[in-house]
């Protein structure tokens, strides 16, 4: 399906989007490198949510991209997203970029965000602890997103066009380009002044060895968020959901079964 | 005592009804009267005037930095720099101006300070300013409540630039870089204080114009030590002292 968002005076966005599932609301953002497709963790959150996982504008199909100037106006797309759902506060679960995109809606729209979940989360740097180059040489990237061998078919959106061999090509890279915009040459937006504004509760999940997002990041992250809790998972990079599946479902679905949150707490 | 060579690089040319005529000789000069042909000649005046400085003996060429102004058509004092150090042998090459805030960047200006240096044997005198506030402000749109803070922190990074000895990330308010790591570097040796062939207008004292600038330029700093032994015995002597 795709997910048509108009928003006034900045353009119009039509979202290749993955949905499915029975539930309370839970919008899905994916991280840098592109969306997961029908992925088994999607599918597995989809037991127990109806899950919404636009894709970004400007990756993949997703269309808008040229509308976007600055972070703000991407808050401004899954704002309407939420809006247009009509469901009320959602449960918000980001990934890497995905993760600082859901951080920056929580803190600047706290009535449309239920629970968070920050997923090995971009948006902070830490001169103390300099963290790889994710656009940097693809081997050593690579290395620094996962804890074992890199799978060779990670979860993803694209189709094989049959007529063009160079679309898988086509596809990464534009992706990685469309990511830039927001992680080049460091993924530091301001989202740590607006961290103490997020009124949900948030956990904030990160793989043990991410070389992408160092432990470190998501420790500072939970602690300039109100109400925060860290859970690390063990033998696992970038991607804990594809690498631990079961302890990254375990740590995401006891998170969303507590109540809402009690109430906003002062910044 | 030091002597400096400074000739403001006015344009020579305005008509005698200009001051009756025109509010402004700076930020909205009407371009009209300009003859780029006559503008032309007269940089090879200025040349012409700081290379015969050069052979006189002055410890200094002193050039300053200015933007859309009939007073100083010097909106680039590293390109007068780049021919004077090309074509003149003793004279430092006394630089009030950059601004630091006004590129983005700053790296830029590390980099052509570096190549100045080494193209002149060791002879800038990298004077770092604020502009005034009808070049930093009216001509390049600096919001003046931030200039001071975009000049420390483009001082900071030009000064790392030039020191660090491995890649660095810049994580700044207003400029950002994963890579910081210039090439080339200068000639010159880090300055007792930390930094390296810098002057700087103290913060606390008005942006002055640049014409008042010299008093804050200091002397070129001592040649560093030959780093490779290729280089031995290459080093030019110290600029400036005599």
């Amino acid at each position: 399906m795709r997910t048509i968002v108009d928003i006034e005076n900045v353009g119009r966005f039509e979202l290749w989007s993955w949905s499915d599932g029975d539930g309370p609301p839970l919008l899905y953002l994916h991280g840098y490198e592109r969306h997961p497709g029908d992925a088994p963790f999607l599918r597995r959150l989809a037991e127990r949510h109806t899950v919404l996982a636009p894709e970004q504008p400007g990756f993949g199909t997703s269309t808008g991209f040229e509308h976007i100037t600055d972070l703000v106006d991407l808050v401004l797309v899954y704002r309407t997203v939420v809006q247009n759902w009509g469901v009320g506060p959602v449960d918000v679960v980001g990934h890497s970029l995905g993760a600082m995109v859901a951080a920056e809606l929580a803190a600047l729209c706290p009535d449309l965000v239920r629970r968070l979940v920050l997923v090995d989360p971009f948006g902070l740097w830490l001169d103390d602890a300099p963290a790889l180059d994710p656009f940097g040489p693809a081997d050593q990237v690579a290395a620094a997103l996962w804890h074992g061998q890199a799978p060779e078919d990670p979860p993803s959106n694209f189709l094989p066009d049959p007529d063009d061999p160079h679309a898988a090509l086509l596809f990464g890279s534009r992706n990685l380009a469309v990511a830039t915009k927001f992680l080049w040459p460091l993924p530091d937006r301001g989202l740590r002044r607006r961290l103490p504004y997020v009124g949900a509760a948030t956990l904030v999940v990160n793989g043990a060895n991410d070389g992408l997002v160092p432990v470190a990041y998501a420790a500072e992250i939970a602690r300039l968020v109100p109400d925060a809790e860290l859970i690390t998972i063990e033998a696992a990079g970038h991607y804990p959901m594809i690498e631990q599946p079961d302890a990254f479902h375990s740590a995401v679905e006891t998170f969303l079964a507590q109540p809402a949150t009690t109430g906003e707490k002062p910044a | 005592m030091k002597f400096h060579w400074f000739a403001q690089q006015y344009y020579t040319q305005l008509p005698d009804s200009y001051a009756d005529d025109v509010r402004s000789a700076w930020v909205t000069p009407p371009i009209g009267i300009a003859d780029p042909q006559q503008i032309g000649r007269d940089y090879h005046l200025y040349l012409r005037l700081m290379q015969q400085a050069d052979r006189l003996g002055w410890d200094s060429l002193l050039l300053n930095e200015h933007h859309q102004t009939t007073l100083a058509m010097v909106p680039s004092p590293n390109l007068i720099a780049a021919a004077l150090a090309a074509t003149t042998e003793t004279a430092a090459i006394a630089l009030c101006g950059n601004s630091l805030a006004l590129y983005n960047p700053p790296i830029r200006v590390a980099e052509e300070l570096a190549m100045l240096d080494c193209l002149s044997g060791g002879r800038v005198i990298a004077g770092m300013v604020f502009g005034t506030p009808m070049d930093s402000a009216f001509s390049y749109g600096i919001p003046p409540i931030e200039l001071r803070d975009r000049f420390a922190e483009a001082r900071e990074l030009i000064v790392r630039a030039w020191n660090a000895t491995e890649p660095f990330a810049f994580n700044g308010d207003y400029t950002k870089l994963r890579y910081v790591n210039v090439w080339p570097r200068p000639i010159q040796e880090t300055l007792p204080s930390g930094y390296r062939a810098v002057a700087v207008s103290r913060p606390g004292i008005s942006s002055t114009p640049t014409t008042t600038a010299t008093a804050t330029c200091r002397s070129p700093a001592r040649p560093r030590p030959n780093r490779s032994s290729t280089g031995s015995g290459n080093t030019r002597r110290p600029r400036g002292r005599r």
